[in-house]
């Protein structure tokens, strides 16, 4: 049967597979024509991703693979990849390249090779390795690794219509010779020896390679051995490989897994060496140059504090109009629509002062979040990202902290949830649960309509410096809390962090606009599914109590409010934050902002009877001062993670783990809420 | 263009001007952070609201991008022995300092659009433009500007 008729009963698979940062993503886009997530910093893909392309008009499934050096099982985003060229057996794998720096990205090419996979080479970055100075003679590569190499820059589309015609090929039967390394008389005979028994498993070398097989057994690949163990002659597998490590390590005096890794290397730079010819001496790239003061010892943390500065203000200022007419459009449209409509006054009161008013207030901030995930996006593409990360991983180093937490820190940003699935690249298991746990307190998007509310109502004149104030202080506790974590829970010295800087590249709209999209997506999926349902909630609260129906009046009469289930639950806790001096509505809604943090927001709209934006501030000056405000946003920032974290941090940690999250978090909430009105009062601040 | 001939021509008098610029950055920036720190602390003292027709609004976010544009420039000149240093920080400064001008440009344009979005709808809005053209990161963006076109030309020709 032809491989093509074979893909007719199966679908083909092609799995794309690189080293970070090298533009997998990207091509991934240009085949799929989909919109996974691009970015130019390393661990953009953390998890494998699948998108759908067409082979003579058949369906192919593609899956995106984190990204990765080599195919040994050190990381979690390593194993996801070989597991998912192992288990999936894809039909193709297309390895991309970096062209310019080809010897490091080579290692993965050969040991995909050495696995037996069906591999197409997509050398990428060809323009930048020609602006490096560069030379690449393809021919010779293609001829040396006995595939089909196809230059491409992925980011302009060059390159992309010859790399679909070569995986076509590959799909219709054409298939890689095996690339078999000379690892040395000795060791080659202990590779034989040990394939030799594994012949023993017909079952175990019809699934695997078995020279491949051979190979990561005598390089003590714990992953492998676990496999092995499953089959019926692991006993005898595992004796003959002992015995192979043993006599191999002696005989060459060294260990033997660093040996492989050593042969491969110089198998690689042997290739470089023979493709690869520098033309033109470039001493400095124009990337190089503009590193030396954005990555400066001195000038670094400032300008990370600038460009964050100038976010805020992108994203505050600048989209002011929009916000004021989206806040026209509800509270003043569809809330006089509705009021004025002939419904029942129930009916009326329910879409205007519960859907209409909880809504509204959230959806008003729509303009600040889509502009600040317009420059969030901007700056990654451009690589600045991958900067701050190299700029704050100097600091975390000094405090004995990995600098690998720097990026799910940053992703946090954005939002919790794929922060802490993108803590799986941390290899060490302590420094992976000590960045999942304190991920919560990097303030996402969910808090910043809290922040504007407050912000509108208190800091008018810089309230860009009040929210960016409140991302520096999240940052900085997860900082605080991760060393705390790290000193008395996770003990254990840290692992390294080597992150290589991408070029400098211009963003392409198209990618800053799919990324904004996404990332808004879920901010407005939230908002017409937990949030509406949220809103509707303390909606019937407001208005119902334990004497039953109290009526919609309560939402404009402060002592019917009072004897609601909204006022109940609202009062009860009044006297745990008596210290802070916040009124019972506000921190009814804090109750309520468990579910997600723009909740907070929608409630006190809800609780204030504040109909907008401009509405909902002005109820909030008088309930509350600058102080115990500037408190209450450091409250809402700490105080526990929304439910959607929550799961995600029990679906990483577990249980314990999650409910250990929960404690720390309103405890610290609390202390710190405390500690500015303490630190505040003495100084004058009110 | 002067500017561009100095660069281009006298490397030393080059090195004057942008530290000069750098210098007058940090200034600024002291002045918009003392306002802002009476402005919090001690709201009855006096605020220095504008000098030589220069409106310096109490604004620390501003003044932290104006502090480290100055920094970039005046300190580029501790660089002047090698030039990919120099140019690396003179070029970073002149962006961040464009970059705010450009910011703050958008920002006026915003504020006049929601002005007339606040008065469709009835709002009577004060709106000030000249407090928002005249501040420092406006003006001093302009030189800054004229800077970073030509760290970026010097940048292309090393190329």
């Amino acid at each position: 049967m032809s491989e093509l008729s074979k893909a007719k009963h199966n679908r083909i698979k092609i799995a794309l597979a690189g080293t970070p940062n090298v533009g997998k993503s990207v091509i991934f886009n240009n085949l799929t024509g989909g919109r996974a997530w691009v970015g130019n910093w390393p661990g953009t893909t953390v998890e494998k991703k699948v998108g759908k392309m067409r082979i003579d008009r058949q369906d192919a499934e593609v899956i995106d693979l984190p990204g990765i050096y080599s195919l040994t099982a050190y990381s979690l985003d390593e194993l996801i990849a070989r597991n998912a060229i192992i288990e999936e057996k894809p039909d193709v794998v297309v390895n991309i390249l970096n062209a310019s720096n080809i010897e490091r990205s080579l290692y993965l090419t050969i040991s995909l090779l050495e696995m037996g996979a069906n591999v197409v080479v997509a050398l990428n970055m060809i323009d930048i390795a020609r602006e490096r100075g560069y030379e690449i003679d393809v021919r010779k590569l293609r001829e040396l690794l006995g595939v089909p190499v196809v230059p491409t820059i992925a980011i302009k589309g060059v390159g992309i219509d010859e790399l679909k015609e070569e995986i076509k090929k590959a799909c219709r039967g054409r298939k890689t010779p095996e690339l078999i390394i000379n690892y040395g008389d000795e060791v080659e005979r202990e590779i034989e020896k040990i394939i030799s028994v594994l012949e023993k498993d017909p079952a175990l070398i019809k699934k695997y390679n078995k020279r491949w097989l051979a190979i990561k057994l005598l390089e003590k690949d714990e992953d492998v051995i676990e496999r092995v163990r499953k089959s019926q002659v692991a006993s005898m597998i595992l004796k003959q490989v002992e015995k192979s490590i043993k006599t191999l390590e002696e005989a060459l005096g060294r260990d033997i897994e660093e040996y492989i890794a050593e042969k491969r290397y110089e198998y690689a730079f042997r290739i470089s060496n023979e493709c690869v010819k520098v033309v033109r001496e470039v001493p400095q790239t124009p990337s190089d140059i503009i590193d030396f003061a954005i990555t400066h010892k001195v000038f670094g943390i400032p300008i990370i504090l600038s460009i964050l500065y100038m976010a805020f203000k992108f994203a505050f200022d600048v989209a002011t109009p929009l916000v004021d007419l989206i806040d026209w459009f509800f509270a003043a449209f569809l809330y006089d629509i509705v009021k004025s409509s002939t419904l029942p006054e129930v009916v009326k009161s329910f879409l205007a002062d519960g859907v209409i008013t909880g809504i509204g207030s959230i959806l008003v901030f729509l303009p600040n979040i889509v502009f600040l995930f317009i420059f969030i996006s901007l700056l990654e593409d451009l690589g600045y990202m991958a900067r701050a990360a190299f700029i704050i991983d100097k600091i975390m180093h000094r405090l004995g902290l990995t600098g690998k937490s720097i990026i799910p820190l940053i992703i946090g940003i954005g939002c919790n949830v794929p922060a802490i699935i993108a803590t799986r690249a941390i290899e060490d298991e302590n420094d992976r649960n000590v960045t999942a746990l304190v991920n919560p307190l990097v303030s996402c998007s969910a808090r910043l309509p809290v922040y504007l509310v407050i912000a509108a109502a208190f800091f008018v004149a810089y309230r860009g410096v009040v929210v960016l104030s409140m991302y520096l202080l999240g940052m900085l506790l997860a900082i605080m809390m991760a060393l705390l974590l790290r000193k008395c829970v996770f003990r254990g010295p840290s692992t390294g962090f080597i992150m290589e800087l991408p070029p400098y590249m211009t963003p392409l709209p198209k990618n800053v606009l799919i990324k904004t999209w996404e990332r808004t997506k879920r901010f407005l999926f939230k908002a017409g599914t937990v949030i509406l349902l949220a809103t509707v909630l303390v909606w019937a609260l407001s208005v119902t109590g334990p004497s039953g129906y109290i009526g919609t009046e309560a939402l404009e009469d402060p002592t019917l409010l009072e004897k609601s289930w909204v006022g109940v639950i609202g009062k009860t806790m009044q006297p745990l934050f008596y210290p802070m001096g916040w009124d019972w509505r506000a921190i009814a809604a804090l109750f309520f902002g468990f579910m997600a943090k723009e909740i907070v927001v929608s409630t006190m709209a809800v609780l204030y009877g504040a109909a907008g934006e401009e509405e909902l501030p002005k109820m909030l000056s008088m309930a509350f001062t600058p102080l115990s405000a500037y408190a209450y946003m450091a409250f809402v920032l700490i105080y526990v993670p929304c439910l959607a974290t929550l799961a995600a941090l029990r679906g990483e940690l577990g249980l314990k783990y999650a409910i250990l999250a929960l404690i720390y978090e309103i405890l610290l909430a609390y202390l710190v809420a405390l500690a500015i009105i303490c630190i505040g009062i003495p100084l004058g601040l009110k | 263009m002067k500017v561009v001939v100095i660069m281009r021509r006298s490397a030393p008098l080059m090195h004057i001007a942008v530290c000069a610029l750098g210098a007058i950055y940090l200034i600024f920036a002291s002045l918009m952070l003392y306002n802002w720190i009476i402005t919090v602390f001690f709201p009855t003292a006096k605020l220095l609201y504008s000098i030589c027709g220069v409106f310096i609004p109490p604004d620390p976010g501003s003044a932290v991008v104006l502090a480290t544009t100055g920094m970039l420039l005046a300190g580029s000149v501790y660089y002047h022995y090698d030039r990919y240093k120099f140019i690396s920080c003179v070029l970073v400064g002149s962006l961040l300092g464009s970059a705010i001008l450009v910011l703050q440009l958008l920002t006026v344009i915003a504020n006049a659009i929601d002005a007339q979005i606040l008065m469709l709808y009835g709002e009577i809005v004060e709106y000030g433009l000249k407090e928002e053209i005249m501040r420092p990161d406006v003006l001093l963006g302009i030189p800054s500007a004229i800077v970073l076109y030509n760290s970026v030309r010097e940048l292309r020709k090393q190329w």
